[in-house]
């Protein structure tokens, strides 16, 4: 199962996101350190949900860091967050 | 707390210099409106108590331009290193440990160890506080503001330079103990990271959308430069004329 798809699902999983866009920027990164042959390194994440309301962005960010913290431990190199709450 | 001396003119400058000889000087050019150079009058204060042999002394830049325009001392603080008279090193900007490493390398005694081994015996955490509360602004990058090792700190660099944001940085690279230690004090897995008031602000995503917002040139303290506080009294003046 590919890294991004874990990641999609987990998300999900804790989220119920109303939108939800998980990329592989990992060819960008190639040559860097972090990257690897292979990529899945280097992931940029959308995701807008209810469950982020009200909260501050390093909140949100931490919400998201520690629902992906095994990947980020492990495969995941680098990851870009756009994350916020629905627009009323 | 010891206060600094301060030297009042040109000629008290050069005796110093004679006087001092071969012994490391320190000179902090500042400035009583910066609050950074308040700042950095207490990191003075701290590396003097770990350097008996070293010379710190300030010199308000706008009260002795004789000096400050011999060295052509554009912004405060500046720090001017000084052996036999002679002008060894510079240092522009409120960067505590960039000020601490070059006080360690110039001081003729073998005080160079004893930063990195004073510090292991150090609980990790104080160490942290302290690095996180350097400067009013601190960022934590991948190589150096001059030369960044990673696309997303240079990215940070810039867009800091760009708000004329005044902030010190740490290489992450240059101490493993820090750059592990840090992701679990600040429960944050990733570097560039931005601190300010000690207090994390986010990676640079965040920046980003804080610089979108507009909120970021509040948050951050900006760099200081003389010749902004002549254009404010020039233009004062001129409007009072």
């Amino acid at each position: 199962m590919r890294v991004s798809d874990i990641m999609i699902k987990k998300l999900r999983d804790a989220f119920a996101p109303e939108f939800l866009d998980v990329i592989d920027e990992s060819h960008r990164h190639e040559g860097h350190a972090g990257a690897r042959p292979g990529g899945q390194t280097h992931y940029r994440v959308k995701i807008v949900a209810s469950a982020f309301a009200g909260k501050s962005r390093v909140a949100i960010h931490r919400m998201i860091n520690d629902t992906l913290a095994e990947e980020l431990a492990n495969q995941v190199h680098a990851l870009a967050i756009e994350a916020s709450a629905p627009r009323a | 707390m010891a206060a600094l001396a301060e030297v009042g003119s040109a000629g008290h400058f050069r005796e110093l210099l004679q006087q001092k000889g071969k012994s490391l000087v320190v000179v902090h050019f500042w400035a009583p409106w910066a609050p950074q150079c308040i700042q950095m009058n207490d990191v003075m204060a701290e590396l003097a108590k770990e350097h008996s042999q070293v010379t710190f002394v300030k010199l308000e830049a706008e009260a002795v331009p004789e000096v400050s325009e011999k060295y052509e001392i554009s912004s405060v603080p500046t720090f001017l290193f000084f052996k036999n008279s002679q002008k060894i090193d510079r240092l522009d900007g409120a960067h505590a440990p960039e000020l601490t490493k070059k006080v360690q390398r110039h001081a003729s005694s073998s005080t160079i160890s004893a930063g990195r081994n004073d510090n292991a015996k150090e609980d990790l955490n104080v160490r942290l506080k302290k690095l996180t509360n350097a400067a009013p602004c601190m960022v934590f990058i991948k190589g150096s503001p001059q030369e960044p090792r990673c696309g997303f700190s240079r990215q940070m660099v810039e867009i800091l330079n760009k708000h004329n944001i005044m902030f010190s940085s740490f290489d992450i690279f240059s101490d493993e103990e820090v750059r592990q230690g840090l992701k679990t004090y600040s429960n944050w897995p990733t570097y560039p990271q931005l601190y300010v008031a000690g207090e994390l602000i986010g990676g640079l995503d965040i920046v980003k959308e804080l610089e979108a917002s507009g909120e970021l040139d509040t948050i951050c303290p900006k760099a200081h430069k003389l010749e902004d506080k002549y254009d404010a009294l020039y233009l004062y003046f001129s409007s009072v004329l």
